[in-house]
């Protein structure tokens, strides 16, 4: 294989960075980890609460996938692969685990800190937007809530989401348009109050 | 093409295209989208609720995973993987299996040497790009590729430095500044070494970053002063007006790489000061002690104008910013003007004096050019 240099991974294509990776190049493997890191963590974090949980489980999927590397598949798409078998093993972890199942509420959304970006940029009316978004969220059922993370942050297709999440690729479909239909009627209505309160306030 | 009449507030949240305006990525994008809007206005409610829509979910979805965390986790991995290396090997090598007493001492010997070789070379790979990140000549020579112009002032005056986007940089004695002739397209980047003012032109599309001694500082358009000597501990962002963020430069070139929003540095804003410490590494806010000392810093650029000829005025404008302006003093002779300005920047001030006399400039190689039809 040709030899590179460490920056060089950063440019190299998905596939070949795998290929590097099946043919046991630990550097590709480094760089292939990195990619997905934060997708992968970020995912996690909407499977439970239990940050830590979500670390560990990543480092134990990375470790498998290392050592199977001469087995794995030509895996057209890494990231569908890669989230698929996060989803497997904290569901496995999970039944065992106090924090949280499936089935039960989501998450809160832990405080975080605002981005100084964001606090330049942000106006007081899109923290009150993010705020109802909050709530919105919380009316939607988990699988609903996963779908449209799936389709949002992690901008994948219904084929590849109805492969992570074990569906059907119609019932994704169907579940989307749902979601969204429940999402765009109560966000107007929601905001429309929101600016009525505001309003009313000053 | 596509058809984006059709679309529907969530269509537009997935359109990359959108999604880069709204997150404002791309000027380019942008440029698009401001366009499309003007040409169909009827669409403008349903792009906000996309846009609020966007805006929203990206803070919903935002997690706390520093680059630093991510980094370690790494590391963890690799030497995990390093490990699992090494077992591997000797299992294919080792049969049949010795007990552990009966083993040649040199097979341990060779295990243990290849496995410090894997780390160090890892080590090693890993601190390639390293040295000396953070010296002014480091970046201004390795790291842009574009090609940069340098003042150097070795006087004992400070001297004003016209940027191409019309920005103001007074630069102090002992100082040095480096800046492309023409920005490019994402930010406007400047490098300088010891203390300077920054009186900068408001474009939130075109961050103003200024690297200083391994600290950044982000600007969207504002005046403060930066103090970074060579040879100091520390450098020192004060605020004069509007707010800049400031970054240690690891932590900021980090979170670009990775492509992540947040980084973290320190907000300021009118009369706050920053200190970082480069022992220590750390960002200190404060507010100025004294901030009749930082104006002191400031030259004074008020101007009042009544009934003055233009040419008066411009050559009060170079004066007072050190800049050339290059005009048609015939074309303009009957061109009058009335206007006091306090705290406006140069590009505020030629704003309000080209539109009273229906004139238009640029900044072309650190000039300005006025073109103008004349006043009747």
């Amino acid at each position: 294989m040709e030899r590179i240099t460490a920056t060089d991974y950063k440019t190299l294509a998905p596939q070949e960075l795998w290929q590097r990776f099946k043919a046991g190049d630990k550097l590709a493997f480094g760089a292939l980890a990195q990619v997905h890191y934060r997708s992968l963590y970020n995912y996690g974090l909407r499977l439970t609460a239990d940050s830590e949980l979500v670390w560990d489980a990543i480092q134990d999927l990375l470790v498998d996938l290392w050592d199977h590397h001469q087995t794995v598949g030509d895996a057209v798409f890494v990231k569908t692969y890669l989230l698929k078998s996060l989803r497997y093993k904290l569901l496995k972890l999970l039944p065992h685990h106090p924090s949280l199942h499936l089935d039960e509420p989501a998450p809160t959304q832990l405080p975080y800190a605002d981005s100084i970006e964001q606090q330049i940029i942000d106006d007081e009316s899109h923290t009150e937007q993010t705020r109802l978004l909050h709530q919105l969220m919380a009316s939607l059922s988990k699988r609903q809530q996963e779908v449209l993370y799936l389709r949002f942050y992690q901008n994948l297709d219904n084929h590849e989401i109805a492969q992570i999440m074990g569906l059907e690729r119609q019932s994704v479909a169907n579940l989307l348009h749902r979601t969204f239909k429940e999402l765009r009627s109560q966000w107007s209505s929601s905001l429309l109050l929101a600016l009525l309160v505001l309003v009313r306030s000053v | 093409m596509i058809n984006y009449r059709t679309y529907e507030a969530e269509d537009f949240l997935f359109d990359e295209s959108f999604r880069q305006w709204t997150t404002g990525t791309s000027p380019q994008a942008a440029h698009f989208w401001e366009q499309w809007l003007a040409q169909n206005p009827d669409r403008a409610e349903v792009t906000q609720q996309a846009q609020e829509l966007i805006h929203a979910l990206n803070d919903h979805y935002q997690d706390d995973a520093t680059d630093d965390r991510i980094e370690l986790e790494v590391k963890k991995l690799m030497s995990k993987a390093a490990e699992r290396r090494e077992t591997e090997q000797e299992e294919e090598t080792e049969h049949p299996v010795i007990p552990l007493g009966q083993r040649p001492w040199w097979r341990w010997a060779v295990a243990a040497s290849i496995m410090l070789m894997g780390v160090s070379t890892w080590f090693y790979v890993n601190r390639l790009p390293k040295p000396a990140l953070d010296s002014y000549e480091y970046v201004t020579r390795t790291v842009t590729t574009i090609p940069l112009e340098e003042k150097v002032n070795t006087g004992t005056k400070a001297i004003n430095v016209l940027l191409s986007d019309g920005s103001v940089v007074t630069l102090n004695p002992n100082s040095r500044l480096s800046y492309p002739s023409h920005f490019n397209t994402s930010a406007r980047t400047v490098y300088l070494s010891g203390e300077a003012f920054f009186d900068v032109v408001k474009n939130p599309a075109k961050p103003f970053l200024i690297y200083a001694n391994q600290t950044v500082t982000k600007v969207l358009g504002t005046s403060f002063l930066v103090r970074a000597y060579y040879r100091e501990k520390e450098v020192t962002v004060m605020v004069k007006t509007g707010r800049v963020s400031v970054y240690s430069q690891k932590d900021y070139e980090n979170a670009q790489q990775s492509g992540v929003r947040r980084v973290d540095g320190v907000v300021l804003t009118p009369n706050q000061q920053m200190t970082y410490n480069l022992e220590e590494n750390r960002l200190v806010k404060a507010l100025v002690e004294e901030p009749a000392a930082l104006i002191a810093n400031r030259p004074s650029r008020e101007q009042v104008f009544e009934d003055a000829s233009i040419a008066r005025v411009f050559s009060s404008l170079e004066r007072t910013y050190g800049v050339k302006l290059i005009f048609d003093e015939d074309a303009l002779a009957a061109c009058l003007v009335n206007v006091t300005f306090n705290e406006e920047n140069l590009m505020e001030r030629l704003d309000v004096i080209c539109q009273t006399i229906g004139a238009s400039y640029k900044v072309l190689d650190g000039q300005i050019v006025i073109t103008s039809k004349g006043c009747q």
